[in-house]
Formats: C-alpha cells, structure tokens, sequence
C-alpha cells in the first residue's frame, strides 16, 4: 500500500518502531516521517542539572530513642507493632530489653516525656505497648537466642538478680558468654521481686521475665549469701568477669526517737514481707514518712491491708520525687498526704506505738537539688495517731556487706558509666553505683557493663564504647551485637523535634487510656491496677507514633515527585534519581517526619 | 467484474452524501452551513437508516468539526466532513493542523462567498482563501464529477497523507438535480479499499503526534508537504486513470475545449465552464479561434499541464471567482507567474461572478474581445461587467 | 488529614508508571504531578489530547515524548471535540476499551474551548476531560483566564488594574450539561485523587475532573510548597473537593472548620499586594461558593468526611 517511500520511508518507519538512530536535525527529509511523531522517551534529557539543592535521605532520631534510660529502639518496636509485625517487633524489644513486660509495668517512661507527640495530642502510650509487647505468649528467650553470638568459652559472674544483673546476664548471653547470677534471696529479681508490690507487677509476670532469660541459658544461684559462700576475690580468680550489681538495701535511719520499735517498719521490709505473701500487723492506722516511689508504693500496700495510711512529707505534693501517676492513683485510693511535715519523735505508750509528734514546715530558698527547702515552723508541733510507721526515707549502697577489701570497694564505688571498675575483671551497675535509681537505668546500667565485659574479655578494651550510644544517649546493645554503626549511633544524628515534622499528616487522635483497677474495698486486694492492651488497642496506639526522623517508607516522596525520581531500589530502598530530580523540595517539605534534607548542590 | 451502473437523480451535495456512504466513510464530523447543510444532513439521514455505519458527530462549529476529523483520522479511520464560506473560514486554524498532521481527511467544500455583507451565493473566495493551508483542491464542474472526484480524493489523500477539498459551486451544483450514475458497491470497494495506516494513536505503541519541532528539523517537515503535493500530481493521475478503466470517465487536471489551434482561450473553474463553452462556438462560429478550459485540479497547481495545453502565441485570459486585493485572482497571479518568462503567451486576469453574480456566455464574449480587441489590460486586474 | 491509604500509594508508586522522568516541567509543576499521578490511574490503555498549554511543552519535544501513551497534540481551543473525534474513530474500529482523555489547562477549558467543552458534554460523547487548572495562563507568561481569582495579580492584570471579577464556577457550568460526572481533586489529596480518577476511568459518557494545580513561577511561590498551597486550598475552601452525579447530585467533601487562608494567601506572591478590602473580597468569593455548594451537598448527596468517608 506504501507506494511513495519518500512520503513515509522505510528509515523513518524504522526510526518510530526502534528510535532514531542519528539527531533528528542530522536527518534528511526522506530520513523524517511526515508528521512530528515521537520515538524516544525523555529518560535521557539531564533535567537533574537544573537544580541548585539536592534532596537526601537522612536518619533523625526519635527523642523517645535518647530517653529511654534503657537503650529500647522505642520508635523501631513500636513502628513495628503499627505494622502489625508483632514478631519483628518483640525481637527489637528483646534484643535490647529483657524485662519489657517489667518496664511495660512499673517503668517511668522518659520516653514519652520526650515524645514529640505531646505537642499535639498526648505522648504516645509508649509503655502500654511495650507491656503489650513483653507480654506476648508466643515469643520466647530463644527466639532472641538465635540471632546471638556463638559461644565465647568465657564465664562471668552476676551478683544480685535485681534489673541491672538481669540486663548484664542477658546481655553477656547474647553476647556467646556463660553466665552465672548469684542472688541472695530465694528467687529472682531483686526489687522487682521483693521492693514493687504485686499490684504494680504481678509475680507471674516477673517469673515469665526470668524464664526467659534462663531460656539463654543464664544460670542462677539463689539463698547465696556472700561472705558465706564465697568473697568477691575468689570469684574474680574463678571467674572471667565478676558484675556485681547488689542494689542498695540499707535503709537510712530516721534519727528520731523511737525508730527501733517493733511497729515502725523499714519500706523494704513491709513491702518484702508483703512481697512474700505475710501479712504484717500494721494497725489500722499506718503513717508513712517520706515522698519518693517506695514511700507511695508502702502506703498503697498498707491501704489493701487494711489500713488508713497517712504519708508524711516535709515539703509539698508538687515536690514529692513518686511519679505523679503514682502519686494520684495513691489519693485516688484514700491514701492521706500530709504535706510540709516531718517528724519530730514517735509516741510510745509502754513500748506500744501510739502515734507521731511531727512539725510544720514551710518552703525557703532552693537548695542545692532545686527543690524550695523545707523550714520548721516553731510551736508548730501537732501529733498522727496511728499504730504503724514506715519509714521509706530511701535505701544505701552497703558494700561493705560483700567485702573487706576496701581496695575492691573503692573500685567497686567509682565503677565508671560502663561498670568499669579500677580492677580490670570487677564490674559494678545498679543502684549498687548510684546515679538514678529507677529500673529503665539499672537495666540500662547492666546493659552497658555487658558490652564492656565482652570488650574486656575479648582483648579490645581500648576501643571506644561510646560509638554504640544512641545519638550520644543510651548504649544500643543491638548495635553491639552487629559490631558495627547503627543509623541511630552514627554521629552527627540530629534530634528530631516536633517542629520538624509535617503536621499536615498526623490529624488529632486523642491517646488510649484504659481504665484502672484502682482499690475500692480494704480486701486484702494485690490484683493488678493497670489493665494491658490487647492487640487491636496496641496497634492503634502504635498508630499514633509519628516515627520521628525515620523513612517508614511511606511513599509520599514517591507520590509526591512531579518527576517520578523518586524510585525503589532493588533492595526496595527508596532512592532518589539524581539525572531527573529538578530540585524543587517537595518531597524535603511534605516528609511527615523529617527524614529527607535538603543539601546544597556542590 | 461487470460494471453495473444505477443513475440517479442528485444534487450535487447529494452526490457527495452517495460517495461519502459509498466510500465506507468511519466518522464524520460537522457543523451545519448554507449551502453545504444537505450534505450532511444526507448524511445523517444515511446513518440513521443504518445505510451507513459511520459515526456522525454534530458539533457546535466548523473548527471543532475538523478537529474531530483529525482525532478521528489519527485513529486510522476514514473521515469526512463538508462545509461552505464561513464554516471553512472557521476552520482555517485546523486546516493547517489537519495538514501538518497528515490526516487525509476529505472536505467537501461549496462555494459560497465570505461576509461582510451578508450573501449565501457562491463565489470561490471561501476556498481560494485555503490555498495555502496545503489542501489539495478539486473544482468540480457536474454532479457527477462531484461523486467521481469525492471517491478519487479518499485514495488519492490516504496514498500521500495529505488532505483534499472536493469543492463545488453553491446552488449551481449544490442544489440542482443532474443524473447521476452510482457504481455498484463493489466496484467501489474495488477501488478504494479500507484504510491502512501506519502511524496513528494506538495503545500498544504510544507515540506522542504533533510535538514541538525546532528549526533544524521544522523546514524538512515543510519540505516534505510540498514534496507529497508533487507527488500527489502523478498519483491523482494514477487514481483518475483507474477510476476511468472501471466507469469510463476520467478526471483530468485541465478541461479543455477547442484549445488545441486556438489563439484566444478562457479558463475558470467549477461550473462557469458552460458559458464558457458556449462563449467558444459563438466565437468559432465567426472563424475566431477560441477555447475554455476548466482547471478541476488546483491544488496542486497544474502547471506543466497548463504550459503544455496553452499554444505559444495564444492569448489567455483567466476568470477569477475570488480575488487577493491588491494582487488579483489567485488563479490568474499564479498563471501568469507560469508564462512570466514566456513573452509569446499574454496572460490576463479577470475578476468575475462574486457573490452569485451570474456569468453569461455574453460575459466570456466581452473576455474574448477584451483580448482581441487589446482593451484588457495586462498588468491590471480586469473587473467583469462592474459598474465603475 | 492522613497519610494515604496503603492501596493508594501502591497504585501511585507501582512500576507500571508510564510516565518517563526527564520531561520539562518547571520544578515543583502542580500540573505534571497531577498527570503523572493520573496516568498511575490510567495506566496504559488510553490516548491523551492535549492543546496549547503547558503539558504541550512539558511532553518534550519532537523526537521525545515523557508520556509513555498516545498523545495527540492539538489546537488550543480543540481538546474536546479531538478527544470526541477519537473516540469516534476508535468506535467505528471496535476498540471501545480505550480510554480517551483530554487534558487541558484553565485557559484552554474556561475560555478558548469552552464552547467546543459544552459541545462535547451537550452530546455526551465518552471522555475523559480533565483540567488542570493553575489559575492563569502560565505558559505564555501568567496572563489572566477566566479562572484567575478576583484581583489575583497576572501579567494583564496587573496591581493597578486587577481582574474584577471572581473566578468563574465551571463547576456550575459543566454540572448544567447534566453530565454524568464531575469530580474536583487537589493533588495534595492522593487517595480522594485516586478515587475521583478510577471511578471517572469506569463512569461511561463525559466525564470532567477539575484539578487544583499550583504553578511554582506563575503563582510566585517556593516550589517546595507545591502540596502545601494545594492542602491550603482544600483545608481553608478555597478549592472544595466535591463530585457531581448527572449534574444533580452533589457530594462535598465537608469542611466544618477552615483553615489555613491567611497562609494560603501569604504563601503565594500574587497575592502581595492584596489590601484589606481585596483580602475580604477574596474571601467573601470563597465563602459564597462554598456555601452555594454546601446548601446544593445538603439538598442532594450530602457531606462526607476525610478521604471521602461518608459522614452524614
């Protein structure tokens, strides 16, 4: 039907069907089709040169990751929950915690204070999920196990099961070390155990916490009481390493008359006999003396046994170390804060406690903690009646109870942020070297004296540890175990702040709270206060993380690109086309949580 | 195949519809206009009885009209549409598109001189005014010729991809019944197959038509219009003589009467061409040798068919139905720019029959004795019959 | 509003993406996202007419085309009846499967070719008419159409002899042809973007989708804000997102509680020399579409919610 080849030659049908073989421009008229048709796509024209700022993929880091004391990837396992990857979830948990269902419980949650989401509708319930987390049936210590290091040959020593011996053993076991955990009572976990009442963490739950960690092979040596079996030195010639994380369970003294009488009790041994399933005979009238978390957690315990229990505190609520939560859920349950008032002398009637004759005070000038001093007011004397004291004036380090070596203490006592002590194989953590005292920092503490342990033993001390802190923050044991950077403990990591992130994306969505069990009779009552998430409640609150600074690979750069140069790679990463982005920004602007820069073209 | 002929009484835009339906027509798209509106309403008429499967679109104007046309011939289909003065003034944009494009869209143009004022009469101005879009041009002179030329334009403008006006004058042919002979359908299809194309808006592979073109390509693109318009010569040549071997009519470039010893010869186009004759045996009946002849092809210009039909020493006056102001008739500038270097044909041009303004045979009597009689002027645009 | 629904960015990121990087929009052209967006809808059984305007260049020149599906260039005001000639052509060869679209710009649509839209909606004909709609036109240099809102500066309306009057309602306009359907999407909005889009892709007859469009140099603002301005547009009522059912029905997409004018306007250099009087002008205009809109919403299809959640 062609009959005219120089109308529609067999060149430029060709040019169409394949593409040009020479510039348009270079060709003769019989060369061209008739009419302007296309043979080429615009794959090649280097629009890229047009641009004056280049987007990059750059990391952020959620300000829940350098909060948590612990070291959790919290914005990693809680993304992972809002994928409804509960698994990959658990094991992000695990890797750096093992006590999720513990902190999920009774941790103060820094986290959420850091979190950006405060600024708009309320912190995400970090710690529900995390509870939700630990609590999963289906995911056991050796499901961790797994990813670990082959064995090492190398034996370490733990003394004392509280958080921070807990932390360091699985980290040493994951680590490819054989652990042994010395502990003096007659099970695992320390204050968890014997200091947390049951209603904030139930028993069974530790139990399933421990088991886990004896899933990975950590042995544990329970009624071992040192200085009986054997001293500090020996066990650092027969062992590689020796941690010694022994809390601090000296209970400082009141100075007050009377302090000795049967009736006034220490918190740690009201809450230890509590603890143990004995009900002690409180009266029915109990006073507290003291404002941190074990004074709170006493004076809940004596209200379920029974008891009106009073606290006593020299300055006011708002100045009260417990945890606010703590301190509400206390008065929601009758417990009666008498503020501005310390205790002058105790009231004994024949060797019978009758009550306490305390004083006023008022607030002066800050001290040196910031918080306003308490003053007495003269002629202020005024007396509680009750049957029962507990002084929960707070707890000592007593080293002296393990050794005599005062070389071995000193050592001990200025063990560094590692654990590292001046004796090279004798590490130290937990309230047992100061610094906070709250669980997230004991486990945090334990954690990192493992990594430096398997430093020590495997002949690289000199190597810097600080490289696997989170953006300069918490130690990443997961880093650890890759021997390598992690984004998040690369250097120069920004912070990412709420004002960076896009707000355009995350519409209101008012937290979950789930309603409390909070006591209502005087029934003897230690079920747990705080219900769990299920599930479908965690996903949605997992919903609620913005993902701060992380590419969760939501697609709106890829949408977004006029050009289509946002591309996947084979690795499925997300990529950006140098030779066709123009540069306008879009997707720098509209990333909901600050995960792509801008940078100048150099 | 035997040649079974039907004659039929048809107005010229009758005629057209007929050839249109014969040609399998696809999609035809257009805008009602006095005198072209019975064409497609021919048309329509055609479809809704289901004597036609073509696709009409009635649209709101001329310049969408062809721009249907040219949607719809990218997709390979054969398209047609008709209009007449302002209708195809509208168009004018899309003209050039419908050429640039390639789309062999056919047009059937008649003749009806452009406001303001006001007329519905025919002149050729309308299509004369298009002589530059790139269309090719056939000025039909009978019905008949009407239907042979429509047919002849779907091969010939699918053969060189460009597209072609069948024009006829309003009313004279438009609307006056002649018989007609309508070939048997097969004959038809015979001649004028389906359409193939092969370039044109396909799915399966995409190419973008009509993009920018720079200068260092644009010209070739030009070139190669003018290049197909020449080629286009020989294959209208090849399409008539065809069309001649199943009918036994053959469209020719140039009708001529009596030119071969004539001294004194007329030439206009469309259906002036009958005084005309008439002209040339009252002039021959006094020994005069007179001729006429009828230019049917005018895009592409016949020019070697002119030099070789007009004898050395004759004097040739042409008949414009339109005219460039300040320039002339737009066949007569361009004949006389063919004999510019030939000092032996003198060339005259006239200026005739504008907005339905009849042409006598009396007429073309006073072009001849303007030429014998040396009272023409060579130089000048000669208005016919004015009152000046 | 959220981020989108997961079958949302599978369908807009998915590999099947015929369009090619490379083409010559400006950076940060509203117009060329929307199209590459659209063709991910698409995909690749359609033909494209597009007229003078912007995308005509952005296509590439000859021998290059970004568009990676038939493209049929066409004379400025000729995008519809092209398309109804398309379509016609395709018809009469069977091939009824193919999406015939016509994507132009505000000058081409509210303008030039308004009569030959009308036409072309007036016969129902079996396409796709999309506007991408940037205010002016862009591609000559930001001349004002009749889409340019009151006062807006443009080349031709420039601070001293600002355009008098409102944008035109096309919406109204193409909803008195009875059409089956018309939609209006934002681009910052992919998922009622994506929704608006396949159901006009099923819908038979004359569809029209109006597309809020920010143009970077034309409306004067920093390309990286290309979304923000369009999310602006949507959350304070200056472009309501709404769809028509044969002319009658009409579902809004509810804005109980607008936000974000002052920015939109303070993002957007056209506006600089907005005085109090042009402010509350400009304001009024919206307001008084909106609720025109709205009271027809409430006596027809009603309200719906975010992402086109049916709400009341």
């Amino acid at each position: 039907m062609r009959k005219h080849p120089e109308i529609f030659s067999d060149a430029a049908l060709r040019h169409i069907k394949t593409g040009g073989t020479k510039p348009p421009g270079e060709m003769t008229a019989s060369e061209l089709p008739p009419m302007a048709v296309s043979w080429s796509s615009t794959e090649h024209l280097p629009v890229g040169e047009w641009k004056e700022k280049a987007p990059k993929y750059v990391r952020g880091l959620s300000p829940c990751l350098t909060h948590c004391p612990v070291g959790n990837d919290v914005e990693g396992f809680v993304s992972k929950v809002r994928d409804n990857d509960i698994e990959t979830a658990v094991k992000l948990l695990l890797a750096e915690n093992p006590l999720p269902a513990t902190c999920g419980r009774v941790c103060y949650h820094p986290c959420e204070d850091g979190c950006n989401r405060k600024e708009l509708d309320g912190a995400v319930g970090i710690r529900a999920i995390e509870r939700y987390l630990g609590d999963h049936p289906e995911f056991k210590g050796s499901d961790i196990w797994q990813q670990a290091k082959p064995s090492s040959g190398k034996k370490i020593a733990v003394i004392g099961s509280g958080p921070s011996g807990l932390a360091c053993a699985w980290g040493l076991a994951l680590l490819g070390h054989k652990v042994e955990v010395y502990e003096q009572k007659e099970k695992a976990g320390g204050l968890l155990r014997y200091g947390i009442p049951a209603y904030r963490l139930p028993k069974d739950v530790l139990d399933r916490e421990i088991g886990r960690i004896t899933d990975v092979g950590v042995k544990f040596f329970y009624s071992w009481k040192i200085g009986e079996d054997r001293i500090i030195k020996d066990m650092l010639a027969a062992f590689d390493a020796v941690f010694v994380a022994a809390g601090a369970v000296k209970t400082r003294q009141l100075g007050i008359q009377g302090e000795n009488n049967n009736n006034v009790w220490s918190a740690l041994d009201f809450l230890n006999t509590v603890a143990n399933g004995i009900i002690p005979d409180i009266g029915a009238r109990c006073v507290i003396i003291g404002g941190g978390n074990s004074a709170v957690d006493a004076a809940r315990s004596a209200r379920r046994l029974g008891a009106e229990s009073t606290i006593l505190y020299r300055r006011t609520c708002n100045e009260m170390p417990a945890h606010q939560a703590e301190i509400d859920d206390a008065i929601a349950e009758g417990v009666i804060i008498s503020e501005l008032a310390v205790p002058l002398e105790f009231i004994l009637e024949d060797g019978t406690l009758r009550g306490v004759n305390c004083l006023r005070t008022r607030l002066g000038e800050p001290d040196s903690s910031g918080r306003r001093k308490p003053l007495p007011v003269p002629g202020s004397d005024f007396a509680i009646e009750c049957e029962s004291v507990i002084n929960a004036l707070g707890e000592m380090v007593s080293s002296e109870d393990l050794t005599s070596n005062l070389q071995l203490i000193r050592a001990m006592k200025t063990a560094d942020a590692w654990g590292k002590s001046m004796h090279p194989s004798l590490f130290a953590g937990g309230d047992f070297t100061g610094g906070e005292r709250t669980v997230a920092h004991a486990i945090g503490g334990g954690k990192r004296a493992a990594m430096a342990i398997d430093r020590f033993l495997l002949g690289t001390k000199n190597e810097s540890l600080e490289r696997y802190r989170v953006g300069g923050g918490p130690a990443s044991l997961a880093s650890y175990l890759r021997s390598g950077d992690s984004e998040v403990t690369a250097g120069g990591i920004r912070t990412i702040q709420f004002d960076d992130l896009n707000p355009a994306y995350f519409p209101a969505r008012e937290r979950a709270y789930l309603e409390k069990h909070l006591l209502e009779s005087r029934d003897f009552e230690f079920s747990e206060v705080e219900p769990g998430m299920n599930q479908a409640q965690a996903i949605e609150e997992a919903e609620r993380c913005f993902s701060c600074g992380r590419c969760t690979k939501c697609g709106l750069c890829q949408i977004f690109c006029p050009e289509g140069a946002v591309r996947k790679n084979n690795k499925n990463d997300l990529m950006i086309f140098d030779s066709h982005c123009k540069g306008c920004g879009i997707c720098v602007e509209e990333c909901p949580r600050c995960a792509i820069e801008f940078r100048e073209e150099s | 195949m035997s040649v079974r002929l039907e004659k039929v009484a048809l107005t010229g835009n009758q005629a057209l519809a007929h050839a249109v339906r014969m040609a399998k027509t696809q999609v035809v798209a257009a805008y009602p206009i006095t005198p072209q509106t019975s064409v497609v309403e021919t048309i329509a008429e055609f479809c809704a009885k289901g004597e036609m499967d073509a696709h009409f679109i009635q649209t709101e104007s001329e310049h969408s009209s062809m721009s249907a046309c040219i949607g719809a011939s990218m997709t390979g289909a054969r398209t047609f549409t008709a209009t007449s003065s302002q209708g195809l003034a509208l168009m004018h944009e899309m003209l050039h598109w419908a050429v640039g494009a390639r789309t062999p869209i056919v047009l059937g143009e008649v003749n009806r001189a452009l406001a303001a004022p006001w007329t519905i009469l025919s002149d050729q101005s309308d299509s004369m005014a298009q002589r530059d879009t790139g269309w090719m041009q056939f000025y039909c002179g009978n019905n008949q010729e009407v239907f042979d030329t429509a047919l002849l334009a779907f091969k010939l403008c699918e053969a060189v991809l460009l597209p072609a006006m069948v024009v006829l004058d309003a009313f004279v042919l438009s609307h006056s019944v002649e018989g007609v002979l309508l070939p048997h359908q097969e004959l038809v299809n015979q001649y004028l197959p389906l359409r193939e194309t092969l370039a044109k808006l396909d799915p399966d592979e995409p190419h973008a038509f009509g993009g920018m073109m720079f200068p260092d390509v644009f010209m070739e693109q030009r070139f190669k219009i003018e290049e197909s318009m020449d080629i286009a010569r020989g294959v209208i040549m090849e399409c008539a003589t065809e069309w001649d071997a199943l009918t036994g009519r053959l469209l020719k470039p140039l009708h001529c009467y009596h030119t071969e010893d004539a001294e004194y010869i007329v030439m206009c186009l469309g259906t002036a061409f009958g005084a005309a004759m008439q002209a040339v045996d009252q002039l021959r009946s006094k020994g005069i040798k007179a001729g006429a002849i009828r230019m049917w092809q005018y895009r592409p210009f016949p020019t070697q068919e002119l030099i070789d039909t007009i004898p050395d020493t004759s004097s040739l006056a042409v008949v414009d139905r339109a005219v460039s102001f300040g320039c002339g008739g737009p066949v007569g500038t361009e004949t006389k720019a063919i004999f510019s270097g030939n000092n032996q044909v003198k060339v005259y041009n006239y200026i005739a029959g504008l907005g339905g303004r009849e042409i006598r045979s009396s007429s073309f009597e006073k072009v001849f004795s303007g030429m014998m009689e040396n009272t023409a002027s060579q130089n000048k645009i000669n208005w016919l019959e004015v009152r000046q | 509003m959220n981020e989108p629904q997961a079958q949302t960015t599978e369908l807009l990121t998915a590999d099947h993406c015929k369009t090619s990087g490379g083409h010559l929009a400006c950076q940060g052209c509203g117009g060329a996202l929307s199209l590459r967006m659209a063709l991910q809808v698409f995909g690749k059984e359609c033909v494209f007419v597009i007229p003078a305007c912007c995308m005509a260049v952005i296509d590439g020149p000859f021998p290059v085309s970004s568009l990676g599906v038939p493209l049929m260039h066409i004379a400025f005001g000729a995008t519809a009846p092209t398309a109804s000639g398309i379509r016609a052509g395709f018809a009469a060869q069977g091939k009824d499967e193919i999406l015939v679209v016509g994507w132009a710009g505000d000058g081409a649509t509210f303008d030039i070719g308004l009569g030959a839209v009308s036409a072309a909606a007036d016969r129902n004909d079996d396409i796709l008419y999309v506007c991408y709609d940037n205010e002016a036109y862009m591609n000559t240099g930001v001349q004002q159409s009749g889409a340019t809102p009151r006062a807006a500066w443009t080349s031709t309306s420039p601070r001293q002899a600002p355009k008098y009057a409102a944008k035109k309602d096309i919406i109204s306009i193409m909803a008195a042809h009875r059409i089956p359907y018309i939609a209006s999407v934002s681009p910052s909005h992919p998922d009622d973007f994506v929704r608006k889009f396949q159901l006009a892709k099923k819908i038979k007859g004359f569809r029209f989708i109006h597309i809020f469009s920010p143009c970077p140099p034309g409306q004067r603002f920093e390309e990286r804000n290309t979304i923000k301005i369009a999310r602006k547009a949507v959350e304070s009522r200056v472009f309501p997102l709404l769809e028509i059912y044969n002319g009658k029905k009409l579902t809004l997409q509810d804005i109980p509680d607008p936000q974000g004018l002052e920015e939109y306007i303070k993002l957007q250099r056209r506006f600089d020399h907005f005085s109090t009087e042009d402010r509350k002008q400009f304001e009024s205009d919206i307001n008084t579409h909106w609720h025109e809109l709205h009271d027809w919403a409430i006596q027809s299809g009603g309200l719906t919610g975010e992402n086109g959640k049916r709400n009341s």
